[in-house]
């Protein structure tokens, strides 16, 4: 009985190796003819996929008052302040970035100026709906704006108000001689299809 | 014949799911599908409202959900029936175009406000298209779905024959041994097993299929849930196989074994 068993089991095994024999040549066989296709589609699949299990270490943003610049620089898209205009009863998310997503929530900071507290030229624009900034219309020199970070309190004065064109808008001056927030929106405040006109709203840091 | 097995497999795999209509339809109400795209085109209409100057209330129920439903349906009918049946946007437009008339009354309204009001009717059309039918990739799409349709009969049908004929042979060349049949076919359906199970955690571990993102939550949630079936289907085969496979081996061995080392002993 045992050489039976024996004899059955070395005659399996045989076969085992056999099969797997065959499986790795066809295996072979595809990396052969389609490994590249293979290989196309497998980086094509993982640049769609996002990668949420990894745990991501949340950095604190913080400003470096020597250097006037901030450390670890909010993620694009979230939000980072709110700003406050008692004047006009606003109270709004800043988000970091400008895509129709984010103005749809609330106010956009454009990535290409400085942060507040930089010390430099600071660009945010909001539509000029009535729940973002259709009152801007009643703003006057001198009101304050108020802007709270997740890394500090930063209080303007409205200096001047400027109406532009669209593409004017798009060039609003960068510098960094000395802070100053430029918020602007679509005008006039109620219109319908495209504002070609922008209204800016100039503050200093007080 | 392992190679017509693996075929005649996938084949059968890929005809009961992704190629199969009804449980593509299935497997988009099972996820919520029509829930999750009406929410997502909806919120893009609004993306447009805000710089428009008009009151979102022009974009209140301006589609419906069964209209989502006929929709999307009408999309996959296109792709598995090789028609096609436009999406029409003309409801949305007529729709539209009153509600912004009304609100519109008594103002005046500029050459270019008409103007523009009609680049925001076309751009809400133009995201509800996208949204519901992606109408920007859906020349390709069909274009490589009925390729692969025409490839996977066109395997179906070899592998098929292919099959009968190793049957045959095989048949033929055990007709003295007849336990040997049995073996090598055991033989092939282990390394069928074999090449399914080594497939389905090579795609496991390359590829992260919970966190695939295309297009769009909705659609990505339902390509995720359609891949993990695949994939849990093909792990089934594969053990199947494998165990079949294994049996259709040791079984016949042994008794081969059993009666040749009687015959032995007899002598």
């Amino acid at each position: 009985m045992r050489k039976i068993i024996l004899k059955t089991l070395k005659a399996t095994i045989i076969y085992i190796i056999v099969a797997l024999f065959i499986s790795g040549g066809f295996l072979l066989g595809i990396k052969l003819f389609a490994g590249a296709q293979i290989d196309d589609t497998i980086t094509l699949a993982n640049l769609v996929t996002i990668e949420t299990s990894q745990k991501q270490e949340i950095k604190e943003t913080t400003l470096n008052l020597e250097t006037k610049m901030l450390q670890n620089y909010p993620d694009y898209g979230t939000q980072y302040a709110t700003i406050e205009i008692p004047s006009i009863d606003l109270d709004l998310p800043i988000y970091f970035g400008n895509t129709l997503e984010i103005l749809k929530k609330g106010v956009g900071h454009d990535s290409g100026s400085y942060f507040p507290g930089e010390g430099g030229s600071i660009i945010m624009m909001g539509h000029n709906s009535s729940n973002i900034f259709r009152r801007f219309g009643e703003l006057q020199l001198g009101d304050e704006i108020t802007i709270k970070a997740n890394y500090g309190e930063f209080k303007y004065k409205i200096t001047d108000f400027q109406l532009i064109s669209e593409k004017e808008g798009e060039k609003l001056p960068i510098q960094k001689d000395k802070e100053l927030l430029m918020l602007y929106t679509c005008y006039p405040f109620v219109n319908i299809g495209h504002a070609t006109q922008r209204y800016v709203v100039f503050a200093e840091l007080q | 014949m392992a190679f017509c097995l693996i075929s005649l497999i996938a084949v059968n795999i890929s005809k009961t799911t992704i190629l199969d209509k009804n449980y593509v339809l299935n497997k988009i109400e099972k996820t919520g599908y029509y829930v999750k795209i009406y929410s997502f085109v909806t919120e893009n209409f609004k993306n447009h409202i805000q710089q428009s100057g008009l009151d979102e209330s022009i974009l209140e129920d301006l589609i419906s959900q069964e209209q989502v439903i006929q929709d999307t349906n009408k999309i996959i009918t296109n792709a598995y029936n090789n028609v096609h049946e436009e999406v029409s946007t003309a409801e949305i437009k007529e729709k539209l175009t009153k509600r912004i008339e009304e609100q519109t009354r008594g103002m005046l309204v500029t050459t270019n406000q008409k103007e523009e009001i009609n680049k925001f009717i076309d751009d809400i059309c133009n995201e509800y298209l996208v949204g519901i039918a992606h109408f920007n990739i859906e020349k390709g799409f069909y274009n490589t779905f009925n390729t692969i349709q025409n490839v996977i009969e066109v395997l179906n049908k070899v592998a098929l024959i292919g099959l009968v004929v190793c049957i045959v042979l095989l048949i033929a060349i055990c007709k003295n041994r007849p336990y040997k049949f049995f073996v090598f076919t055991g033989v092939s359906m282990l390394a069928s097993g074999i090449f399914f199970t080594f497939i389905n955690i090579f795609i496991n571990i390359k590829i992260n299929v919970q966190a695939i993102t295309v297009l769009n939550e909705a659609f990505s949630f339902t390509l995720r849930e359609v891949i993990e079936t695949i994939l849990n289907v093909i792990s089934q085969k594969g053990i199947l196989l494998l165990i079949v496979g294994l049996l259709f081996i040791l079984i016949p061995t042994a008794i081969h074994t059993y009666i040749k080392n009687k015959k032995y002993l007899v002598e």
